[in-house]
């Protein structure tokens, strides 16, 4: 060992040197989020607890109990008895899905072909009841409100992308009365 | 390991250390012998059940530990305590429906775990992936790479002492992790490949984020080696300790940084490329000594080498569709499903019917940045397999711990296990 | 009041109000402790519980109060319990030799003569490492009272370990003590009269940096905390303590933390003293509390900055690099004291 590594060792550089690094960010601005206080703004593609939206027209969700996401679910979590309404158009008389074992992969989202059931942007989904896991039709319905706000934004038919939300900008959508059919980036 | 291993370099014939700077692999055995205690202990054997539940060990590994004062005589690893069967859960889905169960292996590097099995099937099935998929893919993965490798360093600094490191680590690794929500959804749990490409194509803006993210993350990296790679006491406790040669590496079937570590530049990117690794031009890292020291050294220069991929994929992204357009094997885009009624024929089949798969097996490993993650696929031509078997790096890593660690100290033995990068998701599944 | 029932009253007064007035003190500082550890990584640490976050102590006190008091069955009960006694109470009997103020015959206080320290002991500073080393033995007696593999680990790793830091540390406070030419707290401090070039630490310097290191150890700190290694040893030689007697010992280690910071100010920074004259207006305790909050910051940025030794490291460094300096450092001092005068 040189000279100078004898005094770089005495004189603790390495040493100083990682304490600089933390004086520093002792300094600078924090990155904690304050959460509940504040809360960060999803991805226009987080996936969140589910939502069957309705057709704005009849009022009735545009699910036509086609069972397509019941059979790809991983875990089985959607049960839906199909029945057909006084117009003769198909829709679901149960449809029951099961939070507690969904894995929010979001296939269901994906392969519906009416774009019915889509993953929404809420995540706060903590409870003290274990039957809040257990939304049935009219929870899922009610869910709509969180659903991403560029589902709503997008006209059918583009291509690949969807809008980028900025971060940190705060929530609070409600989704414009007549949305266009979700258009995935699929 | 697999017969493709013929053509892997051994361990470099180079002149002795004095000359090269590189220790051959007789000189490493012999610092390995020397800092090796004795094994034949002398006084009582006191038994330490390290785990399962132990802030150190990462996940619930459980080994017990005799020791001879500080001196470790001899390592029981057990694992399993994370089994949740996810080979026969696959058994039970179809080859769709399994993606997202493959994010749970390494769940630190989600989109990995997906590539790998979606290449089996590919491979299987014998379809080709699209250019602009083929890139896609690359781009997550190097981003789930970045990801670990800033986790793993975390992880290990934090092991040997300070939480500082781990909270800096953390946060940086939000960078990755927000970019990943942005294109798959998830931060950890990304179900992003699908048969045939992936999921989604890139959304607008995530070209600007992500250069702006691996502009600023190999900074990142210049900070984290000037802090850690020069600190007096992050040398005692790295340099010389845990070697494990490449011969040891051979014999236990250790692959991945730790591999490169002992100076074999095997890496499945070049030797076997897959997705978009052999139009894309990056190093390999390696280093000589084995020890834990370079395994730091190696994992850094790897997040390097990843932003530079990313770099280059995002320069040199062609367009053209990002998944394959295959009726009988892929699932339909979307937007096609909504208005096209051939699309949603195929959608109906391939969630009731399930992909065709001839009848065969196959494997496939790619270079997950723990090591070499294979999928093993037996089809007996139905919609879902009849015998799926993932070999995870983290199983063999865990397995190779008794001769990595038997004579070192017990101090010792909480740095060389973060070295190796072990995750029980991996090596339980 | 004649003097000695005014000196009996102030001598109560100060023995209450010291030890009353460092509690409150630790209080806050195992809160500062949290707040900047989180600014040192870059997060803001405890926030929700009252302006800032400050009565977080209060809250954790609550919490460990209201635990369930467990102790093993095999555990040796009677020793079990004493631990943390042991190890709480030296430090603030060193406390009571601490000068806080000027100690002569011309300060007065309403009017009656007032020393600005407990006790006047003429071993000051040979009290403060005979309290060191029984507080040994309150870490050393919990990790063998819990009759657990962990603890017995932890226990004797930490007294091993403090044994061997404080030979460093005797002999580098001898240094001071020569230069003072006493063994008294009072007269070292009076020795440091002046400006601030005229405290101990400009020529004790190496001995100095010897003393704070070892002082590091002593604590039980990183880079020296392997007694309470988390990841190797879950918790050392406090595996077995659970709520308000694992408190105990929490709140022993900073009491010894204050009351070191405020030995090293003694010594080497001219304790009450102001670091110029013309400041001479401001109290002295002032001094000596600025003193000691700028050290114990000093502590806190080396501990969440720097990581852990191995073991056999951190005795080789104790006694193999520590320890000589430290007697090179005594002998130049003495040489340089008598040939200079």
């Amino acid at each position: 060992m040189g000279l100078k590594d004898v005094v770089k060792k005495g004189a603790f550089v390495d040493i100083l040197r990682g304490m600089s690094v933390t004086g520093t960010y002792f300094v600078v601005d924090k990155v904690t989020v304050e959460y509940p206080k504040e809360k960060l703004e999803t991805y226009p593609r987080f996936r969140g607890a589910q939502a069957l939206l309705t057709d704005p027209e009849t009022g009735d969700t545009k699910c036509v109990a086609c069972m397509l996401c019941a059979t790809v679910c991983p875990s089985q979590c959607i049960s839906i008895v199909g029945e057909q309404t006084s117009e003769g158009r198909s829709h679901p008389a149960v449809f029951d899905l099961d939070l507690a074992r969904c894995i929010f992969c979001g296939l269901c989202e994906e392969v519906c072909p009416e774009a019915a059931i889509v993953m929404t942007r809420r995540y706060e989904l903590a409870t003290f009841d274990k039957n809040d896991f257990f939304l049935d039709k009219t929870a899922l319905i009610a869910n709509q409100a969180y659903a991403h706000k560029e589902l709503f934004s997008r006209p059918a038919g583009e291509g690949a992308g969807g809008a980028e939300a900025p971060r940190g900008a705060a929530p609070g959508v409600t989704p414009a009365p007549a949305p266009a059919p979700a258009d995935g980036e699929r | 390991m697999s017969d493709q291993h013929d053509n892997a370099t051994a361990a470099p014939e180079v002149q002795g250390s004095a000359v090269s700077g590189r220790p051959t692999l007789e000189e490493l055995k012999e610092r390995k012998a020397r800092s090796r205690r004795r094994l034949e202990h002398t006084g009582e054997v006191m038994t330490i059940s390290m785990g399962p539940q132990h802030p150190s060990m990462h996940g619930v590994y459980r080994a017990e530990l005799d020791l001879d004062g500080e001196v470790i005589v001899a390592v029981r690893p057990e694992i399993g305590n994370l089994h949740r069967g996810v080979e026969k859960l696959c058994e039970q889905r179809t080859y769709h429906q399994i993606i997202p169960i493959t994010d749970r292996l390494d769940y630190l590097a989600g989109f990995v775990m997906n590539h790998g099995y979606c290449e089996a099937v590919e491979k299987l099935m014998g379809l080709e992936v699209p250019v602009r998929g083929r890139y896609i893919r690359t781009i997550a993965g190097e981003l789930c790479r970045i990801a670990n490798h800033i986790l793993w360093l975390g992880v290990h600094i934090m092991d040997l002492g300070t939480q500082t490191f781990f909270c800096i680590c953390f946060r940086d690794r939000e960078y990755v992790l927000d970019l990943l929500e942005m294109l798959t959804g998830a931060r950890l749990t990304h179900s992003f490949g699908r048969i045939g490409g992936v999921a989604k194509d890139l959304p607008d803006g995530f070209d600007h984020r992500c250069r702006k993210a691996i502009d600023f993350l190999p900074q990142r990296v210049a900070e984290y080696e000037r802090i850690v790679k020069h600190n007096r006491i992050y040398y005692k406790r790295a340099k010389g300790v845990g070697i494990f040669t490449s011969e040891d590496c051979y014999a236990w079937r250790v692959t991945g940084p730790t591999l490169r570590s002992a100076g074999v530049a095997r890496d499945l990117r070049k030797d076997e490329p897959y997705a978009a690794y052999d139009e894309v031009d990056f190093e390999v890292a390696v280093e000589y000594n084995a020890d834990v020291y370079d395994r730091f050294l190696v994992r850094m220069k790897e997040i390097r080498e990843s932003c530079k991929i990313v770099r280059r994929c995002l320069d040199s992204l062609p367009d053209g569709p990002f998944v394959a357009r295959d009726a009988g094997r892929t699932l339909p885009l979307k937007k096609n499903v909504l208005r096209d009624p051939a699309a949603m024929i195929q959608d109906f089949y391939q969630v009731f019917e399930g992909p065709q798969v001839p009848k065969g097996e196959v494997y496939r490993a790619i270079e997950a940045p723990k090591g070499e993650m294979g999928v093993y696929i037996r089809s007996e031509g139905g919609a879902k397999p009849a015998r799926i078997r993932f070999t995870t790096p983290s199983f063999y890593h865990g397995q190779a711990v008794p001769p990595l660690v038997e004579g070192e100290m017990v101090s010792d033995m909480v740095a060389i296990f973060a070295s190796i990068d072990v995750v029980l998701g991996d090596c339980d599944r | 009041m004649s003097d000695p029932v005014a000196q009996f009253v102030f001598l109560l007064i100060k023995a209450i109000l010291m030890p009353v007035l460092i509690i409150m003190m630790v209080a806050f500082i195992i809160y500062f402790e949290r707040k900047f550890a989180g600014f040192f990584q870059g997060r803001v640490g405890p926030t929700y519980l009252g302006p800032w976050g400050s009565l977080q102590s209060f809250g954790d006190i609550f919490k460990l109060l209201s635990k369930e008091d467990l102790i093993p069955t095999r555990a040796d009960k009677p020793v079990f319990r004493l631990a943390p006694y042991i190890a709480f109470i030296p430090a603030f009997l060193v406390m009571a030799v601490l000068p806080f103020g000027p100690v002569s015959e011309e300060t007065y206080l309403f009017g009656y003569q007032f020393d600005y320290v407990i006790a006047n002991f003429d071993t000051g500073l040979v009290l403060f490492l005979a309290m060191g080393a029984i507080a040994v033995y309150g870490v050393v007696l919990a990790g063998w009272s819990s009759n657990n593999n962990y603890s017995l680990l932890g226990g004797l790793r930490a007294g091993a370990q403090m044994i061997s830091y404080e030979l460093a540390m005797g002999f580098s406070v001898v240094g001071v003590m020569v230069m003072a030419g006493s063994l008294n707290l009072v007269a070292i401090v009076d020795g440091q009269a002046g400006n601030f070039w005229d405290w101990y630490f400009i020529p004790q310097v190496v001995g100095g940096l010897i003393f704070f290191i070892a002082t590091i150890a002593e604590l039980n700190r990183t880079p020296f905390d392997l007694p309470e290694a988390e990841q190797e040893l879950v918790a050392g030689h406090l595996t077995e303590y659970s709520g308000m007697r694992w408190g105990m010992f929490y709140f022993a280690e900073y009491v010894n933390l204050v009351v070191i910071s405020g030995i090293v100010a003694t010594l080497y920074f001219g304790g009450w003293r102001a670091p110029f004259e013309v400041l001479d207006f401001i109290p002295g305790p002032i001094w000596l509390l600025v003193k000691i909050c700028l050290l114990v910051f000093l502590y806190m940025w080396v501990r969440w900055t720097i990581f852990r030794y191995r073991y056999n490291q951190l005795m080789s460094i104790g006694w193999k690099v520590l320890l000589p300096l430290a007697i090179l450092n005594l002998v130049v001092t003495a040489i340089v004291v008598n040939v200079v005068g």
